[in-house]
């Protein structure tokens, strides 16, 4: 475990921004108590600042996780978000995608989003921009990117892609070796 | 298959007895003559388990007795009562009745109060239908047993038991969960009402013809029930009469030679053959002075009961062994018979992200049949069937829930974690009680989630993080590393490993593959992990200074005896009420070994007794950081004191 | 006739060849030099350019007159078109372009020789061969040790095998002499590297070999991996990364964090962030290649 140097903290940042743009300042600065980012073996933890202080007597090789993993740096040094970071993305999303329920199953099957299974997008919302995807009860699900501008849609043919998926909430069932 | 009718069978009566056997019948003529009678019991119980189905289809859930009930075996067992448990019954009949009435006299009125609200009242609604249906079929028999009705409503509780169990707890009122405490006491006050119920019941008629409605609808699945109780009653009783009958002409059961013996190892019998030789025999040691041959002796019958029970259940003789020296024999039977069903899915609600209610509405959406665990828990569901694999729902991906089996909702319960502690979990994985602690503390604190073994940390750290948990630091050591990597814990659950015998209707494998050398280095192991777990807690913690045990084995050797060395070893624990209001205490003595006193606050839960796993709890509260050996006192290193000496061992 | 007129006329036309000097100045007329030593007139110096640069005209063709004067005293000689005058030789001392050579360290044999304090004989570079009646060199081209001037007998030793090659033997003696030297030049010349590099040649050849075995350990296509380890092989020790400790001020790292976000947000390319550990690889190298 270790702190984010400078460069893995812009990468980290840069990623984090197209879902949540300035947001992450709460994350940063929280009124409860004060949080941190850690590595652990690639792996970038969000964790409260006093459960990381008591963290330290586990060894690196027998400490698997400690609060949220976010996601993933590559060995290229680019950095990958996991679906484990959706309940802090879907708490700050700038861009959200409300999916009707007969969506919700392709898509937590790994499939992308289709324009006919979109119940409502929000407002001006860009091309290629980070969204997070919800059900109509406002359950999170996963997030994506989306292929069109709110604008353009309305342009598609309800079998064209709306958003692209990235990550949803059935990887924990078919990814949990490579997620953990 | 529900919960429900794994408790019913057992009490009826087993087919054997009440055969009538008549003296000097061959061994041949003997045969025949069972199986005819068999045959002829099948029907007319199967006649019996028809209406009773239909009955049970109308009380309320839409669960029938499915298939399994009429294979040859499920009859059998369906026909078993055991005469302790009989009269266990009748002691306790008044209060439980008349708990059950109040209870649902309550739902009723939440049922009305909340009415528009939807989906769960669904299934009431539906089953209502099935209520007209079945009562014309039912009125019928009812008739024939009318007169019987006077006479039987005063042992009508025989099987309330199941009146318990069935009683439909309300999901959408969390008020009927608080006041259970008071049921208690209302119901000795209420006994006359039950009677003055009772016999409006019995004498209505017209009921078919009233318009259903909600509260129509709980009186007559009421009623239902009670006619229900009475034919079974009746059929009891018959069948008591019939034994009686037969008890004086049957032909006393012998033993089979040594030679027999033999020849069986060779060519072993059919199974209904053993099976029927199991029943006799247990027969005979319930009544050993009268039924027994002189010739033999109390242990050669038992020998004989273990090789049919070892052939039968599959099981090895060892552990055949340590498991009839726990229960009865009749009981021990029913301990085999449940390890064989499966237990209930059950499920436990994340109150971290959803509400039970929140989520029985949206299970029940997606058509799945679920209720209450019962009303010892506030998030736990039992899924009944459902049309989609419970572990994939959009709602299970969301970590709304978790698949959890009811006994492990126990350790968590008897810890009470709280917020603001440091908690550790000794060997966590799944995660399932781990998640349930952290949802207690509401996701503050600190809650360490250990597991020795890496490849079952991955499914820890994904339900982690499924079910939302954020406080969460999960580690890979050994469990008896423990007070030297970190110590100091408010509260230590220690669910050790064990030989599983609690759930052998998981995991057949434990019957025959586990022998007196995993006993020994599994309790070995769990002596230390218990000792470790105790020296991690700190006493002085403001609010904690509990360490919890359990295991999923019911044997004496890994749960009392494991209990007793550590409050030999450790001075400074004592035992203290595990808070659970249910299951049976630990031994205090078992086959000459005597253990402290305070053991009878451990609780033990039974496949049989209880509907969960087999399961062993004991709650510790630590007392002072130092252990007084002699004149010196020791304090072992990693309990959170400040002064470090050497470990005493 | 007066002929004063003209020569005024003359002189008035060219400046004169008499230049005074409080302090005479020094010529080498070896290297056509003239020094001149005396007091600069700072005032003309620092006055405008003009009367600046005028001075200073003349104070140089002062000097070259001088000169001039000088060379026309030397002893000439006379061509067919023109006169020669023969230059002194160079007076002054001109400083070293290169630093002087350092003394070669001795050799094995110079060392043991003074130790023993052995001369060195000169020997005669010829020899006299009795059998030719002539001097030939005692080696190189047509020297006497040549195998072209080999005996037409030669006599086999008495406990020698009376089957070996005579001439076979004296050829592979001669090749080991020459071998064996050539091991020893190597040796000086490795040792008086080391010596200049102010090492012990031991330790130099030790570090040498380490080298190479580091080098040779790592062109596996696993990096040498999976190599067996060989018994006191030395631990390649990598770079060492250098992070932020693990437990640091909550504040300091949060303002740290925001200051990123700042910029990230900014949208500022990556080069405004300082890979530090890129930098410090390339410091790293640099120095070790330095060594």
């Amino acid at each position: 475990m270790r702190p984010l140097t400078d460069d893995e903290t812009k990468v980290f940042f840069e990623k984090l921004t197209k879902y949540i743009g300035r947001n992450i300042v709460h994350l940063i600065d929280r009124p409860d108590e004060p949080y941190c980012f850690r590595l652990q073996k690639d792996r970038v933890y969000y964790v409260s600042e006093s459960i990381m202080r008591k963290t330290t007597a586990i060894g690196r090789q027998n400490l698997i996780s400690l609060g949220v993993c976010f996601g993933k740096f590559t060995k290229t040094g680019k950095f990958r978000m996991h679906i484990t970071a959706l309940p802090s993305l879907a708490q700050y999303a700038k861009y959200k995608v409300w999916v009707k329920p007969n969506g919700e199953m392709p898509f937590l099957y790994g499939n992308h989003v289709v324009k006919a299974h979109i119940g409502r997008v929000t407002e001006d919302m860009p091309e290629h921009q980070g969204v997070v995807i919800f059900n109509m009860a406002d359950v999170p699900l996963g997030f994506g990117v989306s292929a069109r501008s709110t604008v353009d849609m309305r342009k598609v043919d309800p079998t064209g892609i709306a958003v692209f998926h990235q990550s949803d909430n059935g990887e924990y069932l078919r990814e949990e070796d490579a997620l953990f | 298959m529900g919960g429900r009718n794994n408790k019913r069978r057992q009490h009826m009566p087993l087919p054997l007895e009440i055969e009538k056997i008549t003296g000097k019948a061959t061994k041949a003529v003997y045969d025949k003559m069972k199986h005819d009678q068999v045959r002829s019991l099948k029907q007319k119980t199967a006649a019996l388990k028809q209406n009773s189905a239909a009955k049970a289809a109308s009380t309320g859930t839409k669960r029938a007795a499915p298939a399994q009930t009429q294979s040859p075996a499920g009859q059998k067992r369906q026909k078993q009562q055991p005469q302790s448990s009989g009269k266990d019954a009748k002691k306790q009949k008044p209060a439980v009745v008349a708990e059950a009435d109040s209870d649902e006299d309550e739902d009723a009125s939440m049922v009305v109060e909340d009415g528009p609200d939807g989906g769960w009242d669904n299934a009431p609604l539906e089953s209502d239908s099935e209520v007209a249906d079945s009562d014309d079929s039912l009125d019928e028999f009812d008739s024939a047993n009318e007169e019987d009705d006077e006479a039987a409503s005063e042992d009508e509780g025989e099987d309330d038991d199941d009146v318990v169990t069935q009683k439909p707890l309300s999901l959408l009122s969390d008020e009927s969960d608080d006041e259970e405490d008071s049921d208690a006491s209302e119901a000795d006050s209420n006994d006359e009402g039950v009677e003055s119920y009772d016999e409006f019941s019995t004498d209505g008629e017209d009921d078919g013809e009233e318009p259903i409605t909600f509260r129509n609808m709980e009186k007559r699945s009421r009623k239902l029930d009670a006619q229900r109780e009475e034919d079974e009653e009746m059929a009891d009783m018959e069948l008591k009469d019939q034994d009686q009958a037969a008890d004086g002409e049957r032909e006393a059961f012998e033993l089979p030679s040594s030679e027999q013996v033999e020849a069986e190892k060779e060519a072993p019998l059919d199974l209904t053959q053993v099976q029927m030789r199991i029943q006799e025999i247990v027969r005979v040691l319930n009544n050993f002075s009268e039924l027994r041959r002189p010739q033999h002796s109390r242990n050669d019958y038992m020998d004989q009961l273990k090789r049919d029970m070892c052939f039968y259940y599959g099981y090895n003789e060892f552990l055949m062994d340590k498991l009839l020296q726990l229960f009865t024999v009749s009981e021990a039977v029913e301990f085999f018979e449940a390890n064989e069903v499966a237990r209930p899915v059950t499920i436990r609600t994340n109150t971290l992200k959803t509400r039970r209610r929140d989520l029985a509405q949206a299970l029940i959406n997606r058509g799945v049949n679920l209720d209450p665990i019962g009303k010892w828990t506030k998030v736990g569901l039992t899924i009944f069937d459902s049309p989609v694999p419970v572990g994939a729902t959009p709602e299970y991906m969301a970590g709304h829930y978790m698949i959890q089996a009811a006994s492990s909702f126990l350790p968590v319960m008897a810890l009470g974690p709280q917020e603001n502690e440091k908690v550790l979990d000794m060997s966590a994985a799944p995660g399932g009680k781990t998640t349930y602690c952290a949802a207690l503390m509401k996701n503050t604190g600190m809650m360490v989630a250990n597991d020795a073994n890496k490849e079952r940390e991955k499914a820890l750290v994904a339900n982690i993080h499924r079910l939302g948990v954020s406080n969460a630091v999960v580690c890979n050591y050994d469990g008896r590393e423990f007070p030297k990597v970190m110590g100091g814990f408010d509260r230590v659950l220690l669910d050790a490993p064990c030989s599983g015998t609690g759930v052998i209707s998981k995991d057949a494998s434990v019957k025959t593959n586990k022998g007196p050398e995993d006993f020994g280095m599994l309790t070995h192991l769990q002596k230390e992990l218990i000792l470790s777990a105790i020296d991690s807690t700190n006493a002085d913690s403001a609010t904690g200074g509990y360490i919890v045990y359990s295991t999923c084995s019911v044997t004496v050797d890994e749960d009392e005896a494991v209990v007793n060395y550590a409050l030999s070893k450790r001075p400074n624990v004592k035992l203290v009420e595990t808070g659970l209001d249910f299951g049976r205490p630990g031994f205090t003595r078992f086959r000459g070994q005597t253990f402290h006193n305070s053991l009878s606050l451990t609780r033990r839960f039974y496949p049989h007794a209880h509907n969960m796993d087999g399961f062993f709890v004991a709650k510790f509260k630590k007392l002072s950081n130092k252990i007084q050996v002699g004149d010196k006192q020791i304090v072992p290193a990693g309990s959170g004191a400040k002064l470090k000496q050497k470990k005493k061992h | 006739m007066d002929v004063t007129g003209i020569l005024d006329e003359h002189k008035s036309r060219f400046k004169t060849i008499q230049v005074d000097r409080l302090i005479p100045a020094e010529l080498d007329l070896g290297l056509l030099a003239c020094f001149d030593v005396n007091m600069i007139d700072e005032s003309k110096l620092r006055a405008n350019q003009k009367t600046r640069d005028s001075y200073l005209r003349e104070l140089s063709r002062e000097g070259a007159q001088l000169m001039v004067n000088e060379l026309f005293s030397l002893p000439t000689t006379v061509d067919e078109d023109s006169v020669y005058a023969t230059l002194p030789k160079v007076r002054t001392v001109l400083p070293r372009e290169k630093p002087a050579p350092k003394e070669k360290p001795m050799t094995r044999w110079e060392k043991f020789a003074k130790i023993k304090n052995i001369q060195n004989k000169k020997k005669s570079r010829v020899v006299y061969d009795e059998e030719q009646g002539e001097w030939r060199p005692r080696f190189g081209f047509k020297g006497v040790n040549n195998d072209d001037q080999k005996p037409w007998l030669i006599e086999v030793p008495g406990n020698a095998d009376p089957y070996e090659d005579q001439y076979q033997a004296r050829r592979e003696e001669k090749k080991e002499r020459i071998d064996k030297n050539k091991r020893r030049q190597q040796r000086n010349f490795e040792e008086s590297v080391a010596t200049e590099k102010g090492m012990k040649p031991r330790d130099m050849r030790k570090r040498e070999l380490q080298q190479a075995l580091v080098l040779s350990k790592g062109s596996t296509a696993s990096m040498g991996k999976f190599d067996e380890k060989l018994a006191g092989e030395p631990k390649v020790k990598g770079l060492k990364r250098k992070f932020d400790p693990l437990v640091k001020n909550a504040d300091k790292e949060k303002s740290n964090n925001m200051e990123i976000l700042n910029r990230v947000a900014k949208g500022e390319s990556k080069a405004t962030v300082l890979n530090v550990r890129k930098a410090q690889r390339a410091i790293n190298s640099a120095k070790r290649s330095k060594k």
